[in-house]
C-alpha cells in the first residue's frame, strides 16, 4: 500500500514538474463530465491536459463588465446553455477565471453563476478535485477558496469533510488510490478532523486501530483546546502529546504519519524538528515532502 | 538711531545701575529672552525693557544678563546682537555668545514588518509632533514580544542637525522610551541613559542627520524626546510619544490587495490610512487572511498585540467580503477569549457586507459581530444585471440605529452599487469619525 501510494506520488510530481511553467490546468474534462455524473474522481490525472478555454474566458470578461442589464441578461442566456452542455467544465472554466480575476466584480462572477445555477457541492467538488495537482500558486488557492464553500466552517464549527469522505471512500472501495492532492488539502484545513475522515473514507476496521488513531488526535487536539482557552501555557507541549505525535509520525498509513506535519504546520508549538528529519525520508513521497517543508 | 538709544542706555546703566548677579534662573538659550525658542524682535523687545534694570526685576531681565556680572549692559547687548536670529546652545549666565546648532527631530508612523507597506513611509508632521492624540503613536515592546513578521516595534527617528557633525543629546521624559541606531536592536546599538539623558549621540564630523529607533518597553502613557546640547538643557527640538492601548484591522473586499500607494478605489484602505495618519495602529489585510473560522495572519497580528502588547482594544471594519470576515474575526476573538486575555473589541464596520465563508461566497452578512461595543453598518441593495445580486443588509443594534444606512435612501448613494459603495466620501467620513469617537488610540 506504501509503494503504490509512493509510486502514484512521484508520477504525480514528475507531472506537476512537466507543467510547472505552463499556463494550462490538470483536468480531465472529458473524464470530468463523467465524474460528475458517477460522483467519483480519477486520481491520476495524467490522462489530458485542459487549457483554458478562451471563448469561455471572453464569456465571463463580458459577463464581468456588462454595464447594462440587456447585455448581461443575454450573456447570461450563454451561460446557462453552457451549464446544460457541461456543468463540469463550466465550473473549471469559471474557477481559472478568477483565480486570473483583477476586480472584485471579475472575481465574484465564479460564485455568483455556481449560486444562480444552482450548482451542488458534490457538483463543484468533482469538478475541482482534479484540478488540485496544478502547480499554479493563484489557481490551488482559487480552487481552495472555492471549496470553502461546502466545508461549512467557523470559529465555532470545524469544517464538514463529509463530501471529500464519500468520495474517497468510493475511489478506495474500486480499488483507486486516495486523490492524493484533495487529502492534502483536507489536512491543511484541519489536520484533526482529515485524519478521522480518512480513518473512515479508508474503511478502517479493526476497532483497536480505530481507537489508536481517535485517541492520538483527540490527545494533540485536547491539549490545543487547554492552549488556546489559557488552561496551560502557549508554549506548553504536553508529554502526552509528544508521544501521540511520535506513533503516527510511525503508523503505517501514510494520511496518518501526513498529519504529524500537518499538525505541526497548523500548530508551530508542536514542531519537533527529530520527528520532522524522521518524516523527511518517509517511503510516501507525499509526507516526505510535508515534512521537508515545514523544516526548511 | 535705534543702537545710538540702546548704547546710551547701556553706558548709563554701567554708571549707576545695581550689581546683583543675575541669569542664573534663566532656563532659556541665551538671547532667548522670552523662550519661544528663537532669537527675534520679540526677544529685542523684552531686552531693551530691562536694559540698565535690576536682573531680579523680573525673568526676561534675569535671561538679558547673559553674562551674568550683575548688570543689563553693553557687554549683554554685544552678546545680544551676536545671537540674534541665531542659535545658542548655551544660556545665561554662562553666555559667551557662540553661535549653537539647530537640530530638528522627525517620527514616523510605525513599521510592518520588513518595511513600512502596506502603508507608505509616512512622517508625522511637525505640527503634530506633540500632540497627544495625532502625534507618533508606537507599539508596546515587551521582553519576549516576538514579533511575527520579525522586529517591527520600534518607531523611526530621525535626527536632522546643523551644522554637520553638531553636538547634541537627546532627553527622555520617561525610562520607557529606549533609543537605537538599529532597527532590529543589533546588541552594541542601544544608546544609553544616563538617568534621562544620553551623552553626546553618535553624529559623524560631516553627518547632517541621524536614524534613529525608539522603543517603548512597558506600560501605556506618552513621554517626550528632546533634543538638546549635551551639557545644557535647551530644546532644540521635541517629540510626543504615545504608546498604543488598540489595535485597528482594515479588511479589503474580494480580490482588493493592499498596494502602495493605495488604490483609492479601495475605500477600505483609504480608511486605513486615514487613520494610520491621525496615529492609529493600523494593520491593513486582504480579506483572505482571515479563514472561513475567523483564523489566519490577522487574527495572529490582534491576539499578538494583546498577549504581547498589553494592547485592550480591538477594532476591526471591511467591505464586502471583508465585512464577513469582520464578523469571523470578532467571532475567533470572542470564542477564544479565556486564552488570549483582557480585551474589548471597541468597534467594528461592516460596508455591504457579504459572508465570507469562501471565495464565491455571494449571501448578505447579517449577523452583529459578536461582544462588538459599537458598529457601524452600511449597505446597499444588489440586484442580479447589476452587481451580481451582491450586497449587505440590515444588521441588528447597528449605527446609525437601528440597523444601519442603507445608503440608497440618501440623495448621494440612491444609485449605489455594490462595486463603489465602500469609495463614497460620506461613507469613508462615517467611518473615520466614529473610529475617531469609539477607539482610544
Amino acid at each position: 500500500m506504501r509503494e503504490k501510494s509512493k509510486m502514484t506520488t512521484m508520477k504525480l510530481h514528475r507531472f506537476n514538474s512537466l507543467t510547472r511553467l505552463t499556463l494550462v490546468v490538470l483536468c480531465v474534462c472529458a473524464t470530468n463530465a463523467k465524474a460528475a455524473e458517477n460522483k467519483t474522481v480519477s486520481t491520476d490525472s495524467k490522462d489530458a491536459v485542459v487549457a483554458a478555454d478562451s471563448k469561455m474566458q471572453s464569456l465571463f470578461g463580458e459577463f464581468a463588465l456588462a454595464d447594462d442589464a440587456a447585455t448581461r441578461e443575454g450573456l447570461w442566456d450563454q451561460l446557462r446553455q453552457l451549464d446544460r452542455t457541461n456543468r463540469a467544465a463550466l465550473i473549471q472554466q469559471l474557477t481559472l477565471f478568477a483565480s486570473e480575476a483583477q476586480s472584485t466584480r471579475s472575481s465574484m462572477v465564479a460564485g455568483v453563476v455556481i449560486k444562480e445555477l444552482k450548482m451542488t457541492g458534490e457538483d463543484v467538488v468533482a469538478a475541482l478535485v482534479p484540478m488540485m495537482t496544478t502547480d499554479e500558486s493563484t489557481l490551488q488557492k482559487q480552487i481552495k477558496g472555492t471549496l470553502a464553500e461546502f466545508e461549512d466552517q467557523s470559529a465555532s464549527r470545524p469544517p464538514d469533510f463529509s463530501m471529500y469522505r464519500a468520495l474517497i471512500a468510493t475511489e478506495i472501495r474500486e480499488g483507486r488510490e486516495a486523490p492524493v492532492a484533495l487529502v492534502l488539502h483536507m489536512f491543511d484545513v484541519d489536520p484533526g478532523a482529515a485524519l478521522i475522515a480518512m480513518t473512515r473514507a479508508t474503511q478502517m476496521r479493526e476497532p483497536s486501530k480505530i481507537r489508536e488513531i481517535l485517541w492520538a488526535e483527540h490527545t494533540v487536539s485536547d491539549s490545543i483546546w487547554k492552549q488556546t482557552h489559557g488552561f496551560i501555557d502557549r508554549d506548553t507541549v504536553e508529554p502526552q502529546v509528544s508521544v501521540q505525535l511520535e506513533r503516527l509520525a510511525n503508523h503505517s498509513e501514510w494520511w496518518a504519519r501526513l498529519y504529524v506535519p500537518a499538525a505541526m504546520k497548523r500548530y508551530p508549538v508542536l514542531k519537533s524538528v527529530d520527528l520532522l528529519e524522521n518524516l523527511q525520508g518517509d517511503p510516501n513521497e507525499t509526507v516526505a515532502t510535508a515534512a521537508e517543508r515545514l523544516i526548511r | 538711531m535705534r543702537y545710538l538709544f540702546i548704547t546710551m542706555i547701556v553706558i548709563g546703566s554701567f554708571v549707576f545701575g545695581p550689581r546683583v548677579y543675575g541669569g542664573a534662573g534663566c532656563p532659556f538659550q541665551c538671547a532667548d529672552v522670552d523662550g519661544d525658542g528663537s532669537i527675534n524682535d520679540s526677544d529685542y523687545a523684552l531686552f531693551a525693557s530691562c536694559l540698565g534694570e535690576d536682573p531680579q526685576l523680573a525673568t526676561q531681565c534675569d535671561c538679558s544678563d547673559m553674562d551674568g556680572n550683575g548688570e543689563i549692559d553693553l557687554a549683554d547687548f554685544a552678546l545680544f546682537t551676536l545671537l540674534f536670529q541665531n542659535v545658542s546652545d548655551e544660556t545665561p549666565p554662562g553666555c559667551t555668545g557662540a553661535i549653537g546648532s539647530a537640530a530638528n527631530l522627525t517620527a514616523y508612523r510605525p513599521q510592518h514588518g520588513n518595511g513600512y507597506a502596506p502603508f507608505p513611509r509616512t512622517a508625522v508632521p511637525d505640527n503634530l509632533e506633540t500632540d497627544p492624540l495625532l502625534g507618533p503613536g508606537i507599539r508596546i515592546n515587551q521582553p519576549g514580544d516576538d514579533d511575527p513578521q520579525g522586529e517591527d516595534d520600534l518607531v523611526e527617528m530621525v535626527l536632522d542637525v546643523n551644522p554637520p557633525g553638531a553636538a547634541l543629546a537627546l532627553h527622555r521624559s520617561s525610562s520607557a522610551l529606549r533609543v537605537w541606531t538599529s532597527r532590529t536592536k543589533t546588541p552594541g546599538s542601544e544608546i544609553s541613559f544616563i538617568g534621562d539623558k544620553t551623552a553626546a549621540l553618535p553624529i559623524g564630523p560631516g553627518d547632517s542627520n541621524l536614524t534613529l529607533w525608539v522603543e517603548w518597553t512597558a506600560g501605556f502613557g506618552t513621554a517626550t524626546l528632546t533634543v538638546e546640547p549635551p551639557t545644557t538643557s535647551i530644546i532644540k527640538d521635541e517629540v510626543l510619544f504615545h504608546a498604543f492601548e488598540s489595535i485597528v484591522v482594515a479588511l479589503g473586499g474580494e480580490n482588493q490587495p493592499t498596494s502602495v500607494p493605495v488604490d483609492p478605489n479601495h475605500g477600505t484602505f483609504v480608511v486605513g490610512i486615514a487613520m494610520y495618519n491621525v496615529g492609529f495602529d493600523v494593520h491593513m489585510f486582504d480579506e483572505d487572511v482571515v479563514g472561513s473560522d475567523g483564523s489566519g495572519e490577522a487574527y495572529d497580528t490582534v491576539v499578538d498585540a494583546i498577549v504581547n502588547r498589553e494592547v485592550d482594544k480591538v477594532a476591526i471594519f471591511g467591505y464586502s467580503h471583508g465585512g464577513g470576515s469582520t464578523y469571523d474575526m470578532a467571532d475567533r476573538l470572542d470564542i477564544n477569549r479565556a486564552g488570549i486575555g483582557v480585551f474589548s473589541i471597541l468597534y467594528t464596520s461592516y460596508v455591504d457586507a457579504v459572508g465570507n465563508n469562501s471565495d464565491i461566497d455571494t449571501a448578505m452578512e447579517l449577523r452583529r459581530p459578536p461582544s462588538t461595543a459599537y458598529h457601524l453598518n452600511h449597505y446597499q441593495h444588489g440586484s442580479f444585471f447589476e452587481d451580481f445580486s451582491l450586497d449587505g443588509g440590515p444588521v441588528p443594534n447597528s449605527n446609525p440605529p437601528p440597523t444601519g444606512l442603507d445608503i440608497e435612501t440618501t440623495p448621494w448613494g440612491a444609485t449605489s452599487t455594490h462595486f463603489e459603495v465602500d469609495d463614497f466620501i460620506e461613507v469613508r467620513s462615517l467611518m473615520e469619525s466614529t473610529i475617531e469617537n469609539n477607539v482610544t488610540r
